[in-house]
């Protein structure tokens, strides 16, 4: 098992490696000269363009300013924002754990919704419910984002009102950040003494519109792939020897089918990562909640050269990282892979 | 009291072409201790058969029957609880092909744990690993402790088929099914799994339905003896008499092609010409008829009896009037 791990961890490397010099040249690609966005159009005198221009070191050739982002990266702080001036990885670590929150309670949705949702329509294959549940998956699944988390702001927040709009507490309370999770520092003792149980109520109501908006296409991939995949296993030798040795139903079916027919579904919740963060991206436009998705939305307009390459490394390796983990659980599960 | 008891069993299936009955009016009794042999070809409806005494039919077929008991619980009333306390525990069951009857995300230890888990829960932790470590060494799988925290995938067919044989065997069963347990494995191992059987079954004395297509292994170790063509049984009898005086053309037919040792050396094996019936288009009469080489006219007309353990209008002479 260690033997497996360091072996996938050595493969790590190299794609980070490549994705540095990928997100590193791809902002090159875009139109637009960040020191002129900075400066403003009109105010860009010749003498203090060029001072800015190599202030940045946006003057020296290709390869040396690689090597200043990685040897930044290296170094840990992947560099200054240009619009901020703080450094990338404490602008990051600001705004990372509202998308990992985010991301965490969209896919917890999606999973336990999803996988009861999928086995039981393998269940009772071919009734109404399974119609319904795979025609739902379907319009879930093809529902942009955007149209959709505006339907939901929509519904609940402006026709019900039951619901914020945006953010990820009421501006009544403040919080001050420990884990960066609402949802947890809502609950520390100086909060709850002070306030209630009312900010963690509101956080976590502010959390819900954006997550299902979020959740919904991994709702649909997760539920119709736990069907198919619950479908097959169903079919399998073991599931009859398992009914031959007199196992009730219940764990022939929660234990022996589901522990087989999991395999595939991790492989598609690790997939979904993916899918999640560029979720993200909408979503937190959207919901103006603020993660790296609306940070680098915003890094993208201002050419914030190494918001951009940094955050795009972060979250490469964050994706990377995430089906290492997703591997290492397949093999537990999966005797054969080991 | 017959362990089980079946009268005019008929299994049926909806597809999407019609119903078709694959096996039809079946009638046979085992009794306690005694061992069955069923041949046939394949697709003659032996393993439906016993897949329908498990209950363990796809939800599409339909099982009919005057009468199906074992040890006086009749079988088809019974209830997913009753069921569930005799499957595995009283009557067990063991598949052809061992590599897919196993489960691959579970150790083959908790796999047979888990029946006695289930069957035996008087038994506590360290009693069931005993019960673990007799039964491997009953079915003869060497290095029982090292084994049996193996996972299937770790095996080789024969050692999984040993395994389970143990599993099937945990819970002392009264009758245990054997579903052609050799043909997915090499030959140089089917003798001694079905030599394993046969020991069991004569230490225990728990009676088997052996189904197989090893004529040889069963003409020496089973009392009793069925043949089975296009779901119905067409002759049945004592085992020596039947190999020795077989009746029926079709059991003849499977006695010419068996290689025995009678056989003369490097000489072309007979064999019986044509196919088993397609379901959907079943011969009027006789269903043996199209490849029986001494049929005549009147076996496509009249659909021939169980008469005195045979089932051919030629044979009991009850063609009327004309033998």
């Amino acid at each position: 098992m260690l033997r497996y791990f360091f072996k996938k961890f050595f493969h790590v490397i190299p794609t980070l490696v490549g994705i540095s010099i990928l997100s590193f040249a791809v902002i090159r690609f875009i139109p637009g000269d960040p020191v002129l966005i900075m400066l403003g159009e009109r105010g860009a005198n010749p003498e203090v363009y060029a001072e800015m221009k190599s202030k940045l070191m946006l003057d020296r050739p290709m390869h040396e300013q690689y090597w200043y982002f990685l040897k930044n990266a290296v170094k840990g702080d992947f560099g200054q924002s240009i619009v901020s001036k703080r450094t990338v990885i404490e602008e990051f670590s600001d705004r990372f754990p509202a998308t990992l929150e985010l991301g965490i309670v969209a896919l917890f949705f999606a999973v336990i919704i999803g996988i009861p949702m999928g086995i039981f329509a393998a269940l009772k294959r071919n009734s109404f419910f399974d119609y319904a549940l795979m025609t739902s998956s379907l319009i879930g699944y093809s529902m942009p984002i955007f149209w959709w988390g505006l339907v939901l702001i929509l519904i609940f927040s402006v026709k019900l009102g039951w619901t914020p709009v945006s953010g990820r507490i009421s501006i009544n309370y403040d919080i001050e950040m420990w884990s960066g999770l609402m949802l947890i520092d809502t609950l520390k003792n100086e909060i709850t003494s002070e306030y209630g149980f009312a900010p963690f109520w509101s956080a976590f109501k502010h959390l819900l519109l954006p997550s299902i908006a979020m959740g919904t296409i991994p709702l649909a991939v997760i539920a119709r792939m736990t069907r198919s995949s619950m479908l097959e296993v169903l079919g399998e030798d073991y599931i009859r020897t398992a009914k031959a040795k007199g196992l009730p139903w219940r764990r022939i079916v929660g234990l022996h089918a589901l522990r087989n027919a999991m395999v595939p579904i991790i492989t598609v919740i690790g997939l979904l990562f993916g899918s999640i963060i560029t979720g993200a991206i909408l979503t937190e436009t959207i919901f103006s909640w603020p993660g790296i998705g609306k940070w680098i939305v915003a890094s993208i307009t201002a050419r914030d050269y190494p918001v951009i390459q940094g955050g795009i490394l972060f979250i490469a390796g964050m994706i990377i990282f995430i089906n290492m983990a997703v591997d290492m659980i397949y093999a537990l599960i999966n005797p054969r892979m080991r | 009291m017959a362990l089980l008891e079946v009268k005019n069993l008929s299994i049926t299936f909806d597809t999407k072409k019609g119903p078709i009955t694959p096996v039809r009016d079946i009638s046979f009794v085992i009794e306690k201790g005694q061992s069955l042999g069923v041949v046939g070809e394949s697709g003659c409806g032996k393993s439906l058969t016993n897949l329908a005494l498990m209950g363990l039919l796809p939800d599409n077929a339909t099982v009919k029957a005057e009468k199906m008991s074992f040890d006086g619980n009749d079988l088809k009333s019974l209830s997913n609880n009753e069921w569930q306390k005799i499957r595995g525990n009283r009557m067990s069951m063991i598949f052809q092909d061992p590599m897919t009857s196993l489960n691959p995300s579970f150790t083959v230890g908790y796999q047979i744990e888990e029946t006695l888990k289930l069957h035996r829960s008087e038994l506590n932790k360290v009693q069931r690993k005993k019960r673990l470590l007799e039964l491997f060494d009953m079915v003869g799988i060497p290095d029982p402790a090292r084994r049996l925290s193996q996972y299937p995938h770790e095996m080789s067919g024969g050692m999984n088929q040993r395994v389970m044989i143990a599993m099937s065997m945990a819970c002392d069963p009264e009758l245990l099914i054997a579903d052609e347990p050799t043909t997915a494995l090499d030959v140089t191992i089917q003798d001694q799994i079905l030599n394993l059987l046969l020991d069991l079954q004569k230490q225990t004395g728990m009676a088997l339905i052996l189904v197989t297509h090893d004529l040889g292994v069963v003409a020496q170790n089973t009392s009793k003896l069925q043949v089975m063509y296009a779901g119905e049984i067409v002759e049945t009898g004592d085992t020596q008499s039947l190999i020795h005086s077989p009746r029926h053309p079709y059991t003849r037919g499977l006695l010419n092609s068996h290689a025995g040792h009678g056989h003369p050396f490097r000489s072309p094996l007979p064999s019986i010409s044509g196919l088993v019936p397609d379901l959907f288009h079943r011969p009027k009469g006789c269903q043996f008829k199209p490849r029986c080489d001494i049929a005549v006219k009147e076996c496509e007309l009249e659909q021939p009896q169980m008469i005195d353990c045979v089932r051919c209008l030629k044979v009991t002479g009850s063609l009327g009037g004309q033998q």
